[in-house]
């Protein structure tokens, strides 16, 4: 295991839903930081995220996603995977995706400006 | 009549030979039509239309120039959101994604020769066609009630002039008045729509019509209902003796109205009322039975592509399909519509097909930053659209969290807005 250790700030700063609890230490299993990701089908999967997540102006509950750094993103739909973040939808959206899907998404929205 | 951008480009004599036969000439290019510009046939078109990149030839044909969605219309009814605010232009549809945006009616389909005809004669060829037609509502459902008598007893479950006339008869109740809701049978478009309605004209007659003491009574043929534990904990909590709901046990299912007499009679009880909405029982728009692809009062589809399974150059979103777990919604026919977009694509181009998956969530509004939601994600079988996993909010969740879910709706319908109409 990994450990990435990220500032309280710098995770609010990803726009956290309200009432969600988070981790500022969450463990990454190493094998998920060796997938490159297939862009191609990150993008088909982000066309899910997409409904709730604008590419512009971006509201306090629902962030901005697109340009976000890939290991921020990797780490925050693990998280919400694992059910160490809280809000029920994305906990839902992420519970769903593998290593490689979690990585697809975050290396496609990564590439967004 | 415009008809196609691309078509008008071209010599003289093409010019000449499509004026002179109403019929859109074909490019070269695959085409696609999609009939129906909601939450469904907006997304389909533009995904498709943007990710093909301009190897496909896109028509949206769509009726309203200015298109009112259906969710968040209860909010404007509950005062929260003005009538604009949820009204959409195709403005970017065309000049943002070249979709030759077609406002007419669909009025017949060819599935031998690929042709949709439109009310105003012409005649659209496409290679895939996407029916997103929403719902159309079964006569006679409702004793008492039809089509004509919709401006006494409104429906208001299209959203536009139906929307602005309800709210407009809440309004003029009558201090003490009564107010009934007629609900419909399973399966409906938004379930969850007709109790946050009457969430929402409570809200209404409590704090803007100045009419707290105002009765609503809800017909209902079912026993149960969407996220049922939780309206019924913010009925008490917000709107304590203002709502009656009459399920099925007690004879909520055996009702009649009468327009003229302004009358409800549910199980034998005759009740005069000031207002009412009568929400129909439901069918997929009249489109899909005139392809001829409906079995009963859906069109049937597969999972895997949202295609017709009796017509696979048909793809069925939305409200109108068959399709299994997910409810009729909003965010379920956007969902579907990626599906779609991408089985066409690689149909039309030989893109990339990946493994079908969607999701669904409900916002609803009880109160004033009171908000509730139900989601749950899908996969397709080759029997239907299979519910994987879900989630629904929990009674007595605190204040804090159930605005928090309000807010989020409002980014939800932006998100979801931006990703229909561009």
């Amino acid at each position: 295991m990994l450990k990435y250790l990220f500032a309280v700030q710098t995770v609010l700063l990803l726009g956290f839903y309200p009432g969600s609890v988070h981790s500022d230490e969450i463990d990454l299993p190493v094998e998920i930081l060796n997938i490159d990701g297939d862009p191609e089908y990150g993008e088909y999967l982000a066309s899910d995220c997409k409904t709730c997540h604008k590419s512009d102006g971006g509201g306090d509950s629902i962030p901005n996603i697109h340009g976000r750094p890939k290991i921020q993103l990797i780490t925050l739909l693990y998280a919400y995977r694992e059910k160490i973040k809280l809000n029920p939808v994305m906990q839902m959206q992420a519970g769903r995706l593998t290593n490689e899907e979690i990585v697809a998404l975050a290396a496609y929205f990564e590439g967004l400006n | 009549m415009k008809l196609d951008r691309r078509n008008f480009i071209g010599t003289s004599a093409a010019i000449a030979a499509a004026m002179a036969a109403p019929t859109v000439m074909a490019s070269g290019k695959p085409r696609v039509v999609v009939v129906g510009g909601g939450a469904g046939g907006a997304t389909a078109a533009r995904y498709i239309a943007k990710d093909s990149k301009g190897a496909i030839d896109v028509t949206l044909v769509e009726p309203t120039r200015n298109y009112y969605t259906c969710f968040f219309s209860n909010l404007y009814i509950g005062g929260f959101r003005s009538l604009d605010s949820i009204g959409h232009s195709y403005g970017n549809l065309a000049t943002e994604y070249g979709i030759n945006v077609v406002h007419d009616w669909a009025v017949g389909i060819d599935r031998g020769s690929k042709t949709v005809t439109l009310a105003g004669g012409a005649t659209v060829n496409y290679d895939r066609l996407i029916l997103s037609p929403g719902i159309d509502f079964i006569d006679g459902s409702v004793e008492g009630w039809s089509i004509n008598a919709q401006n006494k007893m409104p429906h208001a479950y299209k959203a536009g002039s139906q929307t602005e006339l309800l709210k407009a008869q809440i309004e003029a109740i009558p201090q003490g008045g009564v107010f009934a809701l007629v609900a419909p049978p399973n399966p409906y478009r938004c379930p969850p729509g007709p109790y946050e309605r009457v969430s929402m004209t409570a809200h209404l007659l409590k704090y803007h019509a100045n009419n707290p003491t105002a009765k609503i009574i809800v017909a209902d043929p079912k026993p149960k209902f969407s996220k049922m534990g939780l309206f019924q904990e913010g009925w008490g909590n917000h709107y304590s003796g203002m709502i009656d709901w009459v399920g099925s046990e007690f004879g909520g299912g055996n009702v009649s109205v009468d327009p003229d007499a302004m009358t409800v009679t549910i199980d034998g009880e005759v009740t005069k009322v000031d207002a009412c909405n009568v929400i129909p029982a439901m069918k997929a728009g009249r489109i899909c039975e005139i392809a001829g692809i409906t079995e009963g009062n859906w069109a049937p589809v597969s999972g895997h592509t949202m295609q017709s399974r009796v017509d696979e150059n048909i793809h069925v979103l939305g409200d109108a399909s068959a399709q299994g777990d997910m409810p009729k919604s909003g965010y379920s026919a956007n969902s579907q519509a990626k599906v779609a977009a991408m089985a066409v694509r690689g149909a039309l181009t030989g893109s990339k097909v990946f493994p079908a998956k969607f999701s669904n969530t409900c916002w609803s509004l009880v109160d004033s930053n009171d908000g509730v939601k139900v989601g749950a994600t899908y996969e397709a079988t080759d029997e239907k659209i299979a519910k994987i996993d879900g989630f629904v909010s929990k009674t007595g969740e605190s204040a804090d969290l159930r605005k928090a879910t309000y807010e989020e709706s409002i980014d939800w319908y932006s998100g979801i807005t931006a990703d229909m109409f561009g």
